[in-house]
């Protein structure tokens, strides 16, 4: 099929695309800065993005030949997301307005399309959603930060280390660690929490173990966040605050990939076919 | 055909309403830094910095930190202002004072003046009493509930009431002198109103 079919085929398609970039053209830079920056609790929106292109890919002729049916019902769908839209945009709530894009797509499909391919298309639609910034994580992240440095501290003391903590601060013997907003295990939380969501669908088991699977990552990003703060404050109290930045930084990215590398093992060991199958 | 002109009309109308306004209304991006005094009355205020992390989340143009010293008494307050066009800037004090090691204790509403409400907490940091005041503000009226102040906010925006900006004050004093802190609150809101 080359372009100018392309462009015949999914005219109608193309037309909505240019309108909802218009209408949303103030909200594209702030949403593409959270998911390219890797400090950002949105940087997962990646994984979803690929994982949506894969789960088009190899599903493209069975959603290509589910009947065309469009629906009445879809209509309240694309108002309920024009609703989010107006009242976001005219009251300056950006989190109504965020949620109002995927909820106008899903509207939109429904409407054209009808109820079955809708629902074929739902759980990478409701993926979507979470790339947006449709909750206030402040109000997350500054309560982790907080028992992120309750937890670290108290295992310091475990450790026979004297530590306490004021707030997020960890005071360990002489040393002052601030468990900032990119420490708090948010960050790691979302995205491996995300990233065993789109494990389980690759993933042949029951729906408990799916569900224990995906729970799981809670306490291991703790776990690892804890431990990652912990060995930080080592650092400094053999090398002090020199290097501290780097040894951080560093640290993150070795979590990061043994908290991955975890996951991996669990799925494959909850999957029936031992992660032979692809989806 | 029916389905796509029922959508391509929702999202025209739905473009024409966002851009329709009876009055032309934009909140003011206030550098409070600027514009609000050091000196008010016997305080002398001294600006600090807050870590980095802070202001990721409000910008430093939109936060003001200083510490006012009331050059009779020697008495210390902490005075962190925030003037906003961004709704979502506009924190509830607990959560960011909490990770400062603050454990706020109680709350109540008092009176600063006749109908302008503020909050006063109750709070512990390292043993020590702290006397926290809140309030919340869009430079004309004060609002010491913060869900009575965003409806407020949503619908003078919703219909394009005079607003200048979304406001919160934060003082923090110790708990020995309550006195010369409501005075020191009163001044500030008065300045604000000034603004």
């Amino acid at each position: 099929m080359n372009i100018f079919n392309i462009i015949k085929k999914f005219y109608f398609e193309i037309i909505l695309l240019i309108i909802l970039v218009i209408m949303f053209q103030s909200y594209w830079p702030i949403w593409f800065s959270g998911w390219s920056d890797i400090e950002s609790p949105y940087a997962f929106a990646f994984f979803v993005f690929a994982f949506i292109v894969y789960f088009i890919k190899i599903n493209y002729v069975n959603l290509a030949n589910v009947p065309k049916n469009p629906s009445n019902k879809g209509i309240l769908l694309v108002l309920s997301g024009l609703f989010f839209y107006v009242v976001g945009l005219r009251a300056d709530i950006n989190y109504m307005v965020s949620l109002s894009l995927p909820v106008l797509v899903g509207g939109i499909i429904f409407t054209l399309y009808g109820t079955e391919l809708f629902k074929k298309l739902l759980k990478p639609l409701i993926l979507l959603t979470f790339t947006f910034p449709i909750f206030p994580i402040h109000r997350i992240t500054i309560p982790l930060q907080g028992l992120s440095a309750h937890l670290t501290s108290d295992f310091l003391n475990f450790l026979g280390v004297n530590s306490f903590c004021e707030g997020s601060i960890v005071n360990v013997e002489h040393y002052k660690l601030s468990v900032v907003a990119g420490c708090s295990g948010l960050r790691s939380l979302i995205t491996l929490f995300f990233t065993s969501i789109i494990f389980t669908y690759f993933i042949k088991a029951d729906k408990l173990k799916k569900t224990l699977f995906v729970l799981f990552t809670i306490p291991l990003s703790i776990i690892m966040n804890v431990s990652r703060i912990s060995l930080v404050g080592f650092y400094a109290i053999y090398n002090g605050y020199g290097g501290l930045e780097k040894f951080h930084n560093d640290l993150g990215i070795v979590t990061s990939i043994i908290s991955m590398s975890i996951l991996v093992i669990i799925a494959k060991f909850i999957d029936n076919d031992g992660g032979k199958n692809e989806a | 055909m029916k389905h796509k002109i029922i959508i391509l009309l929702l999202l025209f109308s739905s473009i024409v309403l966002v851009n329709v306004h009876v009055n032309k209304v934009s909140l003011q991006a206030i550098d409070v830094n600027k514009v609000f005094p050091h000196k008010i009355g016997e305080w002398v205020g001294a600006d600090y910095k807050a870590n980095e992390d802070v202001y990721k989340m409000v910008p430093s143009k939109e936060m003001l930190l200083r510490v006012y010293k009331n050059s009779k008494t020697k008495q210390e307050v902490s005075l962190a202002i925030v003037l906003t066009d961004r709704r979502d800037h506009v924190h509830i004090p607990d959560i960011c004072y909490s990770g400062q090691g603050f454990i706020f204790k109680n709350e109540k509403t008092v009176n600063l003046s006749k109908g302008r409400q503020i909050v006063l907490v109750s709070a512990l940091k390292q043993n020590k009493k702290y006397d926290i005041y809140y309030w919340y503000t869009d430079l004309k009226d004060t609002y010491s509930d913060r869900v009575k102040f965003l409806k407020h906010m949503t619908f003078s925006r919703f219909f394009d009431k005079l607003i200048k900006c979304y406001g919160l004050v934060v003082i923090i004093s110790p708990h020995d002198n309550k006195m010369q802190t409501m005075d020191f609150n009163k001044k500030v809101d008065l300045q604000l109103t000034k603004l």
